[in-house]
């Protein structure tokens, strides 16, 4: 069906290309079978050479003075694109034609040089058949290379166009633009070939425009319309072409269309060369930042959080804002929020060093202050040119309060159960990078369970034409009214300030510590050695909060790590399941229950090294300990009487 | 993610002396374990300080049992230093690791020893 299809192709753009013809019969300037063979090949195979075979047989064979010659002819006119096609691939050209590299291999070796081929074979089997004498070979050569050539540069581009399978939806408002500048080309086209000579060239600049604003796609094909309008133009003897000599209007007209196909495809290829390396940047840069921030806060059961980062519009590079997480010892937590400044690959990259500088400061156990004054430090020593707002906070559990240091940042919000909400207004010092010698300070604020802490970047506030003060008025005013769940309040955050209208990169994190002084408890993590000392710390301050010693929370602690450990060693296969601590405290008593939903795969034996002790230990620690398997899933029950104040009125 | 714990390495004579603060237990003991078992090569004597430990579970005592069998097999001895009033110690009483290796108060204790057995080689 290709085949067919593709001789059909050929012989009717061929029946077309021979309603041009200039001289004769059968020699015309544009000869458009061949831009079709070339992109056969190119699409579907070189193995689609029969095809061409055939079909310029049929259509040389009317044509020519016997079969024999048509033969010749066919089989210059096949081995041509034949050439071409094996020049392109061994080349690496690319059909979107996106790169400059393209459009010149394209018009000089597909067009200019392969097309010799079969201008040579065919002039030379008319010569030899006494069909051209031997004075006007050298014309016949030439109109026939240039008919075959303007063949090449104005149809391939248009059906690879066509063929090409990256479609891109056309925006509204460049579709008002291409109606507008598609009439400009039919009324220059007007303008230019039916009045003088010198008013030709004036549809250059209108080409250009297309090559500009739409690149191949609107190059290609309105080259192709230029070019026909052109060569019919001289096929009537219309104006630049009348009252000349076929000879002269040849000339012309073939100068003509070479000008438009060249200039057309070079520009349109320069534009979207240049718009792919805008775009590859864009998406390096935004790959990049992803990759730093897409890492699960992992670990921290004991602050829920929430985060948001939405890259800049593509025309802009992305910005260099981050956010972080860090778990401390003892169960403290640091947050981080920054922004370096400038944009672009670069920006990223200073991101994800300073957010590793950060991060390795922070977890050598320096206050808030200490940190950012380290890290400021290290960029005076290290010569660096990178500056960074940022904003450190790091939060305690046990004491339920943060010390947090601003270098240059904007304020983090505080935001309670009601939506009631304040800004920590304090800045400890300026941007990261800025003075070599600055001394930050730092401040505190108590956190309870029920506030919700939230850190941005100036994406989300910054909005050209509209001052500061009034969107921080308005973020403060989209918070009060947001829902109470973190995620549906960055949501409603995002939606509020930001209307779709996305000038700079943004990013968005919402962080809620977890109330762990209550009677009960509940944790659920993935069964994964990992997540014990979290769970540990999460145990240990629910159990300091409800007044248990330190003797008891130690006996508790190991006996929960036992069970912990179990299932993490013995419930699941490959994939880990969930393992679900719950914990109730009354009276002094302690239940906890520690459950898998997993299939021991073999009971733990009691051996003389240690291993499979567990149980035997959990049974010393605490007062009480009931193991239950039924089904899928294990439940260690365990209860430890503690001397702690009554928790009843 | 911070360390669970830190190991700290020090000399005295033919004894050295691991300090382990912090936390032990499934999800850091195999990274414990290659930390003693690299510095372990050259000592008679080798002593565990759990002194700063706040948390040993049946992983760390498995640890601490295979350690204890390895080196006996090379004719070296394996000592551990709790505090009497360590909460750690009563884990280590119920799984009954006296069994294979010595307990001791203090570090001090064990370097008289060592050194007097250096002075008196054993028969």
């Amino acid at each position: 069906v290709q085949l067919l299809v593709v001789v059909a192709c050929y012989y009717g753009s061929a029946e077309l290309g021979l309603r041009l013809a200039v001289v004769g019969k059968s020699v015309t300037p544009l000869w458009p079978p061949t831009g079709v063979a070339l992109v056969a090949m190119l699409v579907l195979g070189r193995r689609i050479w029969p095809a061409i075979a055939v079909a310029a047989f049929a259509v040389n064979l009317p044509i020519s003075p016997n079969a024999l010659t048509a033969v010749v002819i066919a089989t210059g006119n096949t081995l041509a694109p034949l050439v071409a096609t094996t020049l392109l691939g061994r080349i690496g050209f690319d059909r979107s034609l996106a790169r400059v590299k393209d459009a010149f291999v394209l018009v000089f070796v597909a067009a200019l040089a392969s097309m010799c081929i079969s201008a040579t074979v065919g002039s030379l089997a008319l010569w030899l058949t006494d069909a051209v004498s031997g004075s006007k070979l050298a014309g016949s050569w030439s109109v026939w290379w240039t008919g075959d050539a303007m063949g090449v540069l104005v149809v391939a581009p248009v059906l690879l166009l066509i063929t090409a399978e990256r479609d891109r939806a056309w925006p509204e408002r460049s579709r008002l633009e291409l109606v507008a500048v598609s009439a400009l080309v039919v009324a220059a086209c007007a303008v230019a070939l039916l009045g003088e000579q010198q008013t030709m060239f004036s549809i250059l600049p209108v080409l250009g425009w297309i090559a500009w604003r739409f690149e191949q796609r609107g190059a290609a094909p309105a080259t192709l319309f230029v070019s026909v309008a052109a060569t019919l133009a001289a096929v009537w003897e219309l104006g630049p072409f009348t009252d000349a000599s076929v000879v002269h209007r040849m000339v012309v007209l073939q100068s003509f269309n070479a000008t438009v196909a060249f200039s057309s495809i070079l520009l349109a290829s320069a534009v979207s060369q240049r718009e792919n390396f805008v775009e590859h940047e864009h998406d390096i840069a935004e790959s990049l930042q992803r990759s730093l921030l897409s890492e699960r806060s992992a670990e921290c059961p004991e602050v829920a959080s929430a985060a948001r980062y939405i890259p800049a519009r593509a025309e802009v590079a992305v910005g260099g804002d981050w956010y972080d997480v860090i778990p401390l010892h003892d169960g403290r937590l640091g947050f981080v929020v920054g922004d370096v400044a400038g944009h672009g690959v670069g920006a990223a990259a200073e991101m994800g060093q300073l957010r590793m500088v950060l991060r390795a400061y922070a977890l050598e156990d320096h206050s808030p202050a200490e940190t950012l004054q380290r890290v400021n430090g290290l960029l005076r020593d290290l010569h660096s040119n990178a500056m960074a707002t940022a904003w450190y906070g790091c939060y305690d559990p046990a004491s339920q309060v943060l010390t947090f240091s601003s270098a240059g940042h904007f304020p983090a919000l505080v935001v309670d159960a009601d939506g009631h909400n304040e800004f920590l207004d304090e800045i400890h010092g300026p941007p990261l990078g800025a003075i070599a010698t600055t001394q930050y300070t730092e401040s505190t604020q108590a956190l309870d369970g029920a506030a919700t802490l939230l850190l941005y970047t100036d994406g989300l506030v910054e909005k050209r034409g509209e001052p500061i003060d009034a969107r921080l008025d308005a973020l403060r005013a989209a918070v009060s009214t947001a829902p109470r769940g973190l995620d549906a309040m960055c949501d409603h955050i995002v939606a509020t300030l930001l209307d779709g209208a996305i000038e700079d990169d943004v990013a968005l994190l919402a962080l809620r510590p977890i109330a762990v002084g209550g009677p009960t408890l509940r944790l659920r993590e993935p069964a994964l050695p990992t997540t014990l000392p979290a769970a540990r710390r999460v145990v240990r301050a629910w159990l300091t909060q409800n007044g248990c010693s330190s003797d008891e929370t130690f006996d508790i602690l190991v006996a929960l790590s036992e069970a912990y450990s179990n299932a993490v060693q013995h419930a699941y296969g490959v994939t880990p399941g969930l393992v679900e601590v719950d914990g109730t405290i009354g009276d002094g008593v302690i239940d906890i229950t520690v459950s898998d939903h997993g299939t021991w795969r073999s009971r733990p034996a009691v051996r003389r090294d240690g291993a499979g002790k567990g149980i035997r230990v959990m049974r010393s620690l605490m007062d009480d300990v009931a193991i239950e398997s039924n089904g899928p899933g294990t439940t260690v029950r365990m209860r430890r009487v503690c001397k702690v104040p009554s928790t009843s009125a | 993610v911070p360390d669970l714990c830190s190991i700290d390495f020090e000399s005295r004579g033919n004894v050295l002396v691991a300090r382990i603060s912090g936390e032990i237990d499934i999800s850091n003991v195999d990274a414990v374990a290659a930390r003693l078992a690299a510095m372990f090569e050259r000592a008679d004597h080798y002593v565990v300080d759990l002194s700063g430990t706040t948390h040993l579970d049946s992983a760390g005592i498995h640890l601490l049992f295979t350690l204890g069998e390895r080196l006996r097999t090379r004719r070296q001895t394996l000592h551990l230093v709790v505090p009497s009033d360590a909460p750690i110690r009563r884990v280590l009483r119920l799984a009954d690791i006296g069994a294979v290796v010595s307990l001791s108060d203090d570090v001090d204790d064990i370097e008289a020893r060592a050194a007097a057995e250096r002075a008196d080689p054993a028969p």
